[in-house]
């Protein structure tokens, strides 16, 4: 009980002190230890976000996105992982809650979407009885109000014949379909942060564009911040405001959306630029994948995690080979780690983007 | 729905039938002679062709398989000793001339204590093999889960005859807790009943709980890694609604095809425990029909569990529909 007493006196005392952003992850860190040995899923990851706004993370499997997610929603499990830093949602640092107290946060303040909602969704029970069971999580609602706002929500997230599709089990519905009561069942107690784990990988490309453009529309009706997971830049380039590309569970460069596709310094963030096919491509021509695979999470390299696939390694005076490079500020709210002088970074960053922009032209 | 359940019940009566026709070729074709049996000691050729004559065993085994769906469909009547012919009305399953008592009667009067029997091993069973399976699923690798998988394996391996003495021995004739066990049924005396029963429970319950307590585990573990039961708890949902309401539902369906197939293989009978513990069930019955070759009972008795068997098939696949939505039909 004291302890408790406390631990909420220190909260307020946090919050009259400094200002902090809405969302700051402050040195987060996540180890699974495996008997192969210790998994650094996501390392020393710390970024802010402003409330309203949203950041996409950018990554390939097994980068640390969707730990990192996970590790803000409080899904990771203690038991067999070990969690540390700091998670401030609201000057509440989520890290340090107790599992009732975050049980009390998710679902409610913190909502997620999930990659694939053809499994995401309950086989056995009916959607609108799948979303009243998150609504009777937090607060106290009657069976008949419980429904009419569920059919509210689908009617928001464009469901069609809401009042009927409510008592539909999951697999009667389509895939879309089941990705908007998803996303009704996240917004249903008007969380303030929303995270999409890859929320159209599993569609469609029709399908797609709609989810996204109804994420956009709710985020602005309700003012939801929103942190999306993918790792399709032209998702990034449609809804964020603020971009982290991740690899090997470290972020790598953080900038801007405009930054990151105009003035991009790492070359990890280049070759994913590189590698994206575009309409206006030459027919025939080839993209340009970056070689080599991620590197495993249990025996990472020693110097620059990603010097192996790195071409312009060489270029760092074997700094690349023995040295693991920090996180440094390249320009306003642009952050890159990368050994490479950040004359010569923009110098290759530009040359790249000129052959990019010569394709187009072609 | 409606036409599927008669669709499976009009493809119930006709496996029974067929049912009917190799269990009594199978038995039929048994190097017994019932007219022998019937005989007695002094048994003289003219008197065994008599007898033959008399249970109908002189005509072609085609004719003797109709006489028997006949009496199951509408009663039969079977010449005697005495002045009177035996009459059994159908169902009839047979007449036993070594018990002198009709087949039906025989099985429903053993009936119930099996019945009994079943159903109270079942519930401990079930019970335990639910709890404890969920338990070791939540504690996977550790010292809870590996005692549990331990008990188990040695509940699973233990005969149940072992298991039934060491507890006559311990539990009545050592530390003297309970009454030897003797059969009444539990309007009678409540009290006695389950005095009787409690043993027996447990017997029936060791072996089974085993099976069930790694089934629930293996299906537990598996739905929670599933992407629903992660939903779940990004609801903000209690872990014991988690692991219930969303993990164990999912896993149920096979955990409902054993225990319902389990259930009904015990209603024809436990032959072992209802021998140690002196139960008058269907497995005492079968046991004593087998000794002493009595044909018509054990012919009757293969068939209601066969019955029994074919009938629970039908309620699994009808609570598929109940566990699982996507089953549904029309």
């Amino acid at each position: 009980m004291i302890g408790r007493l406390t631990r909420t006196v220190d909260r307020i005392s946090t919050t009259t002190t400094t200002e902090r952003p809405f969302l700051s992850v402050n040195d987060v860190s996540v180890q699974f230890p495996t008997e192969d040995g210790l998994v650094q899923a996501v390392d020393h990851v710390s970024f802010n976000l402003e409330k309203g706004k949203t950041l996409a993370i950018v990554g390939e499997s097994g980068s640390g996105k969707s730990v990192t997610a996970q590790a803000i929603m409080g899904l990771i499990d203690r038991k067999t992982a070990k969690v540390s830093g700091e998670i401030w949602l609201n000057n509440v640092d989520l890290v340090s809650l107790t599992t009732a107290e975050m049980q009390a946060l998710r679902g409610k303040e913190v909502a997620m979407i999930f990659q694939d909602p053809m499994s995401s969704l309950h086989p056995f029970y009916r959607v609108g009885d799948q979303i009243v069971e998150a609504m009777t999580a937090h607060r106290k609602v009657n069976p008949r109000e419980a429904k009419r706002e569920v059919v509210d929500m689908f009617k928001r997230v464009g469901i069609p014949a809401a009042e009927r599709r409510v008592d539909a089990y999951p697999h009667q519905l389509s895939g879309g379909m089941r990705q908007r009561v998803m996303i009704a069942m996240a917004l249903i107690n008007s969380p303030e942060l929303l995270i999409a784990d890859e929320p159209t990988t599993a569609l469609d490309v029709t399908v797609q564009a709609q989810i996204l453009e109804l994420i956009q529309d709710l985020q602005r009706e309700f003012g939801t911040t929103v942190i999306m997971i993918t790792h399709d830049l032209g998702i990034v380039a449609d809804v964020a405001d603020e971009v982290a590309v991740m690899y090997g569970a470290r972020i790598v460069e953080m900038a801007p959306t405009e930054t990151i596709f105009n003035e991009p310094e790492m070359p990890y963030t280049l070759g994913l630029l590189a590698s994206i096919p575009r309409m206006d491509m030459e027919a025939g021509s080839r993209l340009q994948p970056i070689p080599g695979n991620p590197p495993s999470p249990i025996r990472l390299p020693k110097g620059c995690v990603f010097a192996p696939r790195c071409q312009y390694a060489a270029m760092t005076n074997g700094l690349s080979e023995t040295v693991r490079p920090e996180l440094l500020p390249a320009g306003p709210d642009h952050f890159v780690r990368c050994h490479l002088p950040a004359a010569t970074r923009q110098k290759i960053a530009s040359d790249v983007l000129d052959v990019l922009a010569a394709g187009q032209r072609q | 729905m409606y036409s599927y359940v008669t669709r499976r019940i009009l493809g119930m009566i006709l496996l029974l039938f067929l049912l009917t026709l190799a269990t009594f070729f199978l038995f039929n074709m048994l190097p017994f002679d019932p007219a022998r049996l019937t005989c007695g000691k002094i048994c003289t050729p003219a008197l065994l062709a008599a007898n033959r004559t008399r249970l109908g065993l002189d005509l072609p085994p085609i004719q003797q398989y109709l006489n028997y769906v006949g009496g199951i469909l509408f009663g039969r009547t079977f010449e005697s000793t005495g002045p009177a012919p035996i009459v059994c009305p159908a169902p009839c399953l047979g007449y036993s001339y070594l018990r002198h008592d009709q087949v039906l009667d025989m099985i429903a009067k053993a009936f119930p204590v099996t019945f009994w029997l079943a159903i109270g091993g079942f519930i401990v069973w079930m019970f335990t093999g639910l709890v404890a399976g969920i338990y070791a699923a939540l504690n996977r690798g550790k010292w809870q889960d590996r005692t549990i998988l331990g008990a188990a394996l040695i509940g699973y391996s233990l005969p149940s005859f072992f298991i039934g003495l060491v507890l006559i021995f311990v539990v009545i004739l050592e530390w003297r807790l309970l009454p030897f066990p003797q059969w009444v049924p539990p309007t009678t005396d409540p009290v006695k009943f389950l005095q009787t029963m409690i043993l027996p429970w447990i017997v029936i319950a060791v072996l089974n709980a085993a099976f069930y307590v790694r089934l629930t585990r293996n299906q537990v573990l598996e739905t929670l890694s599933e992407d629903y039961v992660r939903t779940a708890r990004a609801k903000g949902l209690r872990e014991r609604v988690v692991v219930v309401k969303h993990a164990l539902r999912a896993g149920l369906t096979p955990i409902v095809t054993a225990a319902g197939l389990d259930l009904a293989y015990l209603l024809g009978g436990a032959i072992i425990t209802e021998s140690i513990f002196s139960l008058p069930g269907l497995g005492v019955l079968t046991v004593r029909s087998v000794i002493e070759s009595d044909l018509p009972v054990i012919t009757g008795i293969t068939l209601v569990s066969a019955a029994f068997i074919i009938f629970a098939n039908l309620i699994v696949d009808l609570l598929y529909a109940v566990v699982d939505p996507r089953v549904r039909v029309g």
